[in-house]
């Protein structure tokens, strides 16, 4: 029945999409959500074989551009320093994501009252809580109650293990006198909600075999699906359609079979992300909207945010047991989260402390380098590297600057004809200070753990794209945004977005927690306005 | 007439006896760790299943490698001596630091693999799931100073 009209359409299953289906489910509306990718098979996930970490570059590549898997849409990255890395199939990027779930800080959202730079959100960090608190709930959250650099909460499963490499990192800290606190983790410590708890594979970042890494295809979905929504996969949007009113209408997509359909729907959400969602309202051109649909403000595509990233390693000269565990959970330090601007820079950023490399990992590295020769000193500089590292990720908080933008590139299509995404970003300077103060302190906190060794990567790391945040801004200023307080587009009435590109300003953490409650905030403003949600 | 296996176009004998010599340059055996040299692993069959094409490349460097032992010692790779191997060997790298590389990074993925290997780098063989890991959940007194400096969200 494709041409019978739904109640509410969403288009994209990931983080977002996922958390705002199950939301809506309660209200028994008629609800569908398009996919372009398919389930996932755990059986498939690289940790079902020994040959995990070669089978990993194989079957589970960051970037679209190298796994070109069917699902995937080509993104041109060649005026960027950074790639974007996605995944697209029914839980999006969360089937590869680390899972490491730390929240925004209340001062995230009020960063022009407190630095004077950027712009303030219309919501704060209280307006969001019930909904981190229901989203950790749903997902099924780890991590250690009294973080002194977070606003008090409850995580409701306990934290992830330390480990002796995350004891040793810890002490570094101590001496310092500096922050640092098990990471909230998207991972199942103890059975929960009819998963298995977490075995410490190792590679959550290639999907989790087990299942306890919280990829929204396991946790929100079963849930939304039981509850009458219907998921259609494989179905790939081409664009939003409109009438003269300036309402949407709904969808064209090509189905599963490769027939180009139209849904009709009365509401129409969008999930696709930083990058995904400002290409299909860009692509989403009418008599209405020339210039793309949402888009008389002439923001759609910009102010594009990446959290630039910086990695540092350390080497220490005794076994830390440092690749056993969930790869990019273990602990965060904050210290340097919150603007001081004797350091050079406003706003902070994160420092991420992720497990040590597995063995091919460190003799590929290591060979690469030329840290670890040929011949027979192999064996002895092997030895000196392998469990015995401890990386620190830095996670620079990027300001919305409206030169860095999604356009639509004029050549590159994906496998329908739909034009690719172009990125076109410059690296702020104060994201370039921030990243070279951010390193310095990484390596300052494995010098004082003990390291004999540290390295900085050059930075930024270019595959590093993963947060795509601030393409559809949300504002009360329709001049100045492209969606108000709630989500719904200032154009288009019964058009409403509920991923990262709503994002006014990007922290300095991991976005994924953030994006759910900002989505689950904008499915209960919906559901409150249910009478009036057009006027 | 049946078609030849694949595996044995590849490479020809006289490359395949320089990539035997060459895997073990690249890692020899221990002894004293009980680990095995490259030759001994399976690479060939390694690229051979995973990775084919890098072949053509690989061919004409290990066959670069004969032509430098002829013109420098008129004598085939095979036939010089481990020192003299080395200094042909070690030349044509520094000439060109990704010489031969692509095999490095397969051998050592392939070596990397092996159950042999594995065990003398204290590793079980076998895929993490479904047994797992065990890891310690961490010595949480470690936290106090952290937890003592109080409160470092900035109200907003």
């Amino acid at each position: 029945m494709p041409d019978d009209v739904v109640d509410v359409l969403i288009i994209g299953a990931g983080a977002s999409g996922a958390a705002v289906a199950w939301s809506l489910a309660e209200t028994r509306m008629r609800i569908v959500c398009l996919e372009q990718g398919d389930w996932m098979n755990p059986a498939s996930y690289p940790s079902n074989f020994q040959d995990w970490e070669v089978h990993r570059g194989e079957t589970s590549a960051i970037s679209p551009n190298h796994r070109d898997r069917e699902a995937d849409y080509p993104i041109n990255d060649s005026e960027s320093p950074i790639s974007i890395v996605n995944f697209n199939a029914v839980g999006g990027s969360t089937i590869l994501y680390s899972a490491h779930f730390p929240r925004f800080h209340p001062s995230d959202f009020r960063v022009r009252t407190l630095d004077g730079v950027a712009d303030d959100w219309p919501i704060d960090y209280f307006a969001l809580e019930p909904f981190f608190a229901e989203n950790d709930r749903n997902m099924g959250v780890s991590g250690l109650h009294g973080d002194p650099a977070i606003p008090e909460h409850q995580p409701p499963l306990p934290h992830i293990p330390l480990g002796k490499m995350g004891e040793t990192i810890g002490r570094g800290f101590n001496k310092l006198g500096w922050h640092w606190w098990p990471s909230d983790s998207a991972i199942i410590t103890e059975p929960y909600e009819g998963r298995g708890q977490c075995l410490n594979l190792g590679p959550c970042n290639t999907g989790c075999a087990q299942g306890a890494k919280s990829s929204v295809d396991i946790s929100y979905w079963p849930v939304a699906q039981r509850m009458g929504v219907e998921l259609r996969t494989n179905c790939r949007v081409n664009q939003i359609t409109v009438d003269s009113n300036d309402m949407a209408t709904g969808v064209e997509y090509w189905d599963a079979e490769g027939v180009l359909q139209h849904q009709r729907a009365e509401v129409v959400i969008v999930a696709c992300n930083g990058v995904g969602t400002p290409r299909l309202l860009l692509h989403s051109q009418s008599t209405r909207f020339p210039e793309g649909l949402a888009n008389r403000s002439g923001l759609v595509g910009k102010n594009l945010m990446l959290h630039p990233w910086g990695s540092v390693s350390g080497r220490f000269d005794e076994p830390l047991d440092s690749h056993f565990g969930p790869q990019g959970c273990c602990l965060l330090s904050q210290e340097f989260y919150e603007t001081d601007e004797s350091r050079g820079f406003v706003r902070g950023y994160n420092l991420q402390i992720t497990r040590g490399s597995p063995p091919v990992s460190t003799a590929r590295y290591g060979v690469a380098s030329g840290a670890i020769p040929w011949g027979s000193a192999h064996h002895d500089e092997f030895e000196k590297r392998y469990d015995r590292g401890i990386h620190i990720g830095v996670c620079a908080e990027d300001l919305p600057e409206e030169h860095n933008q999604v356009v639509l590139d004029d050549h590159l299509t994906d496998s329908n004809g739909i034009p690719a995404p172009k990125i076109v970003y410059r690296t702020s300077e104060n994201s370039m200070r921030m990243l070279a103060h951010g390193t310095a302190r990484a390596a300052e906190a494995l010098d004082a753990a003990g390291a004999v060794e540290t390295n900085v990567a050059p930075y930024p790391i270019r595959m590093a794209g993963w947060h795509l945040l601030g393409t559809a801004r949300m504002g009360s200023d329709p001049e100045r945004s492209v969606v108000n307080e709630w989500g719904r587009s200032h154009d288009v009435r019964n058009l409403f977005i509920v991923d990262g590109s709503v994002f006014v300003t990007s922290g300095g953490v991991n976005p994924t927690t953030t994006i759910q409650a900002v989505a689950l905030y904008i499915a209960d403003a919906m559901k409150k306005r249910l009478a009036t949600l057009f006027d | 007439m049946s078609r030849p296996i694949a595996s044995d176009t590849l490479l020809t004998p006289s490359q395949r006896a320089i990539l035997d010599v060459v895997l073990d340059q690249m890692i020899p055996a221990d002894s004293a760790r009980n680990k095995p040299s490259a030759t001994d692993v399976g690479v060939f069959e390694y690229i051979a299943d995973r990775s084919p094409d890098s072949f053509q490349e690989i061919a004409r460097q290990l066959d670069e490698l004969d032509a430098q032992a002829s013109t420098s010692h008129k004598m085939l790779y095979t036939e010089l001596s481990r020192n003299l191997q080395d200094v042909t060997l070690n030349r044509l790298r520094d000439e060109d630091p990704r010489f031969l590389m692509d095999l490095a990074l397969h051998t050592v993925a392939c070596y990397y693999l092996d159950s042999r290997v594995l065990a003398a780098i204290g590793l079980p063989s076998r895929a993490p799931y479904p047994e797992g890991y065990t890891v310690q959940r961490g010595d949480l007194t470690l936290l106090d100073p952290v937890r003592d400096r109080g409160q470092i969200w900035r109200r907003a």
